[in-house]
């Protein structure tokens, strides 16, 4: 006969469960999105929206990168192409395009993606910190990288993306 | 329509200027005040220039009469920075300049040649929006102030606000 009684099976499991919930570690929201054939992300928290479709309003007198403004429930934001800015072949809006509502050093704007790949929440250490043989323009730029779906991913500064913008560059 | 002059006897705080109202960095914050306290809206002259629509501040435009015959420029398009484009229906834009060593009059107004149609709209506060912070930084268009949504305008156009008292200084 058994001499384990009830409750030491309850204790036993109560403790199990303790150390399942003390393994959970900080996990970061991330929005991933193609532009090309590389795939990058931006801090959930910076995304405020993603627009699957939107009436984009050329202006003009500016570089082709900003592709023009959009009216978002009343107010106006800029929508801006990213692939200059990293040095990526861009191919226009493509069907598959979204648009990103970001905010990021005290500004706002849309950011065309080509794709959105995944909303998701990643442990923290997932993120590992930029590759030292990262290209010279994206080492500013470049949070970390990661692997989702077996594709590494880099993780974008959206302040920082947004400042080279104002700056005049891409 | 054809405009011939442009109301000056309005209350001026009704008139929150285009430029005190858009400037600054509390601009999006003090939009919703703006709109709460000022109870009409606000005068526009719309022309064409480089093919666009364009919007000065009715109360810094004197008046406008039909161009003489043949007469044809592209100085407001290189005022603005827009692209040159034929007028096909020119008229003359007196802009009013602050008098200079006490002389009064309309003396130091600048005759501008535009495309019409020229109008005098009231234009909703609400359609007004301040330039989204990166367009302002890359804009290359001279002394753009802001830009409109309105049924004034094409559906897939916005409408051009310039400070055009700056746009015409010497």
């Amino acid at each position: 006969m058994s001499e384990t009684t009830l409750e030491q099976v309850l204790i036993q499991r109560r403790e199990a469960n303790k150390e399942i919930v003390n393994v959970d570690e900080p996990a970061v929201k991330l929005v991933i999105f193609e532009l090309g054939e590389q795939c990058f992300a931006f801090h959930g928290e910076r995304i405020r929206e993603i627009l699957a479709q939107a009436d984009v309003f050329f202006v003009p007198g500016c570089p082709p990168s900003l592709e023009g403004v959009i009216n978002v429930r009343g107010d106006i934001e800029s929508v801006i192409r990213p692939h200059e800015l990293l040095h990526l072949p861009d191919g226009g809006a493509g069907r598959n395009s979204s648009i990103l509502l970001g905010r990021g050093g005290g500004m706002s704007s849309g950011i065309r993606v080509d794709r959105v790949v995944d909303v998701v929440d990643v442990p923290h250490s997932s993120i590992q910190p930029p590759p030292a043989t990262l290209p010279e323009h994206m080492r500013t730029l470049v949070l970390g990288v990661l692997r989702f779906q077996e594709r590494p991913v880099a993780v974008l500064d959206l302040d920082k993306m947004f400042a080279d913008y104002a700056r005049g560059l891409g | 329509m054809s405009y011939v002059g442009a109301p000056e006897t309005r209350p001026e705080m009704l008139y929150e200027s285009l430029n005190g109202a858009l400037d600054g960095p509390i601009a999006a914050s003090i939009e919703a005040s703006i709109t709460a306290s000022i109870a009409g809206p606000l005068d526009m002259v719309l022309f064409s220039a480089g093919g666009w629509r364009v919007g000065f501040e009715a109360r810094g435009v004197r008046g406008a009469r039909p161009a003489p015959t043949g007469a044809t420029t592209n100085e407001i398009e290189a005022l603005l920075g827009l692209p040159a484009a034929v007028a096909r229906a020119p008229q003359v834009l007196a802009i009013k300049r602050p008098a200079r060593d006490g002389q009064r009059g309309d003396e130091h107004d600048r005759d501008i040649i535009v495309d019409g149609p020229v109008e005098l709209i009231g234009l909703p506060i609400t359609a007004i929006h301040p330039l989204p912070p990166l367009l302002a930084a890359r804009t290359r268009l001279h002394e753009l102030r802001a830009l409109a949504l309105h049924p004034a305008t094409a559906a897939t156009a916005v409408l051009l606000l310039f400070d055009g008292e700056a746009a015409c200084a010497d």
